[in-house]
């Protein structure tokens, strides 16, 4: 693959780049007006779009759209608030769970949907603001629940674990838990995001340009198999979409489960 | 979660010695720290999924 | 902001945050987050909770009607078990009384019988008593009478004779029998 890329960089190929995320904006100059902008405004109404639809009228014996809606809105619910969560405490999250779920899921979905096709946390903003939402949230739980300083020993001092060596622990948990696990959240969003649809553009792009610019009838072949290639990864891609709208709900919801807990 | 430790040991520590590193016109401490900080992640979860068990 | 001033360098950084995205992508997801809260939440909580209370409700009621069913089948049955043993006494006492009633019948009839029987036959002895006494009289007049008449009429002719004794006859049969002379 490598080899093939640099042959054809050297023939006038211009791989993809960073520089593809940057896109112009829709009206005049505005940032608020550019495309992953609009994606992410769609995604909130499309979300809540959805679920206002399927619970507008809820009856005993659900119809299809109902149960479309109970389905999706049990699944975060039950399958990740209250199994992580405990029965206690879960369901003063609930809303903030569903609603990251949904809103991450359909804004990576975006990345293989035709004529959108573009994962709105690919741009990184995105992700520093959900991950900042929540670093802010389960900070705040744990001080709620614990007191500033209870929270501080809670966070920096694990069980179980006493003498000298705390004084060098102490330092290293404070770092993974208050500094580290925002910026892996928001990081393992965002790159997942960049790196499948850079691997998307790719290929499509090499495709296009094997098959139609490279101009020897050789490359052809290799072409269509590139092209070929690009539909096997958004098969690929939708599922890491949906497995990474699942852990960063996933990981939230441990977050604040472990701020809420009495003991390590 | 566990994933956390080691990432945060390394960039604490090795902050550190970076820092002492500045500090002290070396250069081999940055590396021995981000080793400490990875070294006592490892050691730490140990601990901690031993005390679990 | 600094999107332009990268874009002018070359390639952007992509882990360079823009302050207007974040500020949006907060905002957007906030109010979604509300709406949701405000609007999708309680209908589905409250679905939910109907949905449990009507299905343990229902358990309550059927378990409750089971038990009352099972109370009304053994209720039933031990009254037709009752009923059952009634029929059987009544059948019984009912068998017993009719033979009872069969025997003191069938004494009564032979005592009847025996009765009139008896009381038949005195009364025939005595009629035929009556009778005889009667006769015993009744035969010595006639002979009397008849002796008298003979020796009366000098005996003239076997034929007067065989007249007097028709006449006699003839007498004797215009006579009621039970009246003596």
């Amino acid at each position: 693959m490598s080899a093939a890329d640099q042959v054809l960089v050297a023939e006038g190929f211009t791989p993809p780049g960073p520089g593809d995320f940057e896109l112009p904006a829709v009206f005049g100059d505005s940032l608020l007006f550019t495309k992953p902008a609009l994606l992410l405004v769609l995604a909130a109404v499309l979300v809540f779009g959805f679920f206002l639809v399927t619970s507008r009228k809820m009856a005993m014996v659900p119809s299809k759209a109902q149960y479309a809606g109970e389905e999706a809105y049990s699944f975060v619910r039950n399958g990740i608030a209250r199994d992580i969560i405990g029965s206690s405490d879960f369901i003063r999250f609930v809303p903030l769970l569903v609603a990251l779920f949904f809103f991450i899921l359909i804004n990576n979905v975006f990345g293989i949907v035709p004529f959108i096709q573009f994962p709105s946390f690919s741009r990184v903003s995105f992700a520093y603001a959900l991950a900042g939402l929540v670093w802010v949230l389960y900070n705040g739980v744990g001080i709620w629940k614990h007191g500033l300083f209870g929270y501080l020993k809670h966070v920096t001092v694990p069980g179980g674990i006493g003498g000298p060596i705390l004084l060098l622990i102490i330092p290293l948990e404070f770092f993974s838990t208050v500094i580290v696990r925002p910026a892996t959240l928001a990081l393992r969003l965002f790159a997942n995001m960049f790196a499948g649809h850079l691997l998307l553009i790719l290929f499509t792009l090499g495709a296009e340009y094997l098959v139609f610019e490279a101009g020897k009838a050789a490359y052809t072949p290799v072409g269509v198999l590139a092209f070929l290639m690009a539909i096997a990864i958004s098969f690929l891609e939708l599922l890491v979409q949906f497995l990474q709208a699942y852990v960063f709900t996933l990981l939230t919801a441990m977050y604040i489960s472990g701020a809420l807990a009495e003991e390590h | 979660m566990a994933f956390g430790y080691p990432i945060g040991g390394a960039a604490f520590y090795g902050g550190v010695g970076w820092l002492l590193d500045r500090w002290l016109e070396t250069s081999f401490l940055f590396p021995v720290g981000l080793l400490f900080g990875i070294g006592l992640a490892i050691y730490l979860l140990f601990k901690l999924y031993l005390n679990a068990a | 902001m600094s999107l332009r001033f990268l874009a002018a360098e070359g390639e952007p950084n992509p882990l360079l945050p823009h302050l207007a995205e974040i500020v949006l992508a907060l905002v957007v997801f906030l109010i979604l987050v509300y709406l949701i809260a405000r609007f999708v939440m309680p209908n589905f909580e409250r679905a939910f909770a109907a949905r449990t209370q009507a299905i343990e409700g229902g358990l309550a009621e059927a378990e409750r009607k089971q038990s009352e069913a099972d109370a009304q089948l053994a209720e039933l049955n031990k009254q037709l078990s009752e009923a059952r043993h009634e029929a059987a006494r009544i059948r019984e006492d009912a068998r017993e009384q009719g033979a009872q009633i069969v025997v003191e019948m069938r004494e009564q009839a032979q005592a009847e019988s025996a009765r009139i029987t008896a009381n038949a036959h005195a009364q025939i002895e005595a009629e035929k008593q009556q009778v005889l006494s009667q006769l015993k009289t009744e035969v010595g007049t006639l002979a009397t009478g008849l002796a008298g008449r003979i020796v009366g009429e000098s005996l003239e002719d076997e034929a007067r004779q065989r007249r007097t004794v028709e006449r006699f006859l003839a007498e004797l049969e215009d006579q009621p029998v039970g009246q003596s002379s």
